[in-house]
């Protein structure tokens, strides 16, 4: 397979290209082409093989167009969309993973607010599961189908009360500590 | 000066030259060109006039690219430069400090 990396002045070229020729619309190729950088740097970084192999695909088919005639190429308005539809399949698998858990997860926060006074402890268990939610809402945006299943275990071990609120806290951050 | 819009093709231009020259680094220039990128439509977006300054920085980067090689300036310095850019334009600017009466406790 060819790799991501190789496309890139390829790419670049066609940006340049474009900047020039649509100088009128800088604006919109600025805004088109940051956001598919963007995309482009997030997918790779994840490292999934099968993301890459996508990523490959549609930046071929964006510089395979640009070969042809004029009203055959594809717009930098097509490479930003179809990079965020490849994020986006990604994060469906993300959020297909983890939706199940976050019912569960609410009901048991619920619980153990209503199981508290208001006390130091009730403070403990707001900031605990602060941070949880924040931690999830990182790996919720993170399409590596790996790290979505720690986070599953963590959640299961967590909901079956086999390990702690301070330990799914603790678990959940070194989760996040290996993408962030 | 020149508009910061009237720059850009030639800062495409180094950008399609740096992908093709440092062949180890590509996802390192990508990375910090699409903070570039994302710097320069925050000047665009902010509410304070910040496109002069952002001009002047790229004009600069520009200008060390027409010099020998070890005064080259990096993406990673333009991305680090336009983000001062837009964080000073963030800031509210000097007011005079208020009256005593008119202070607010």
């Amino acid at each position: 397979m060819e790799k991501f990396e190789d496309l890139l002045p390829e790419l670049g070229r066609i940006f340049a290209y474009d900047l020039e020729r649509f100088k009128d619309y800088w604006f919109d190729v600025l805004y088109h082409y940051g956001a598919a950088f963007d995309k482009l740097f997030y997918i790779v970084g994840v490292e999934n093989p099968d993301l890459e192999k996508r990523v490959v695909e549609v930046v071929k088919e964006f510089i395979a167009s640009r070969q042809k005639p004029y009203e055959e190429w594809k717009t930098y308005h097509w490479l930003s969309d179809e990079l965020k539809q490849v994020m986006g399949e990604g994060l469906n698998r993300t959020y297909e993973a983890l939706r199940g858990f976050v019912s569960l997860l609410v009901r048991r926060i619920a619980e153990d607010g209503r199981n508290t006074g208001f006390s130091r402890s009730f403070y403990d268990i707001v900031s605990d599961y602060s941070l949880i939610m924040d931690y999830l809402m990182a790996i919720f945006s993170h399409p590596d189908i790996d790290i979505v299943s720690e986070a599953e275990e963590a959640l299961e071990a967590f909901l079956q009360g086999k390990e702690s609120r301070e330990w799914l806290k603790y678990r959940l951050g070194r989760i996040v500590d290996q993408f962030q | 000066m020149k508009k910061l819009h009237d720059l850009l093709p030639e800062l495409g231009k180094i950008l399609a030259h740096d992908f093709e020259r440092f062949e180890i680094t590509r996802m390192d220039i990508l990375m910090d060109y699409a903070r570039v990128f994302d710097k320069l439509l925050d000047v665009l977006a902010s509410p304070y006039p910040a496109e002069e300054e952002a001009s002047k920085v790229i004009e600069e980067f520009l200008t060390s690219r027409q010099k020998p090689y070890g005064e080259w300036k990096s993406p990673d310095w333009l991305a680090y430069k336009l983000n001062q850019v837009v964080e000073r334009a963030r800031k509210p600017k000097a007011q005079k400090p208020l009256a005593e009466d008119e202070l607010p406790f």
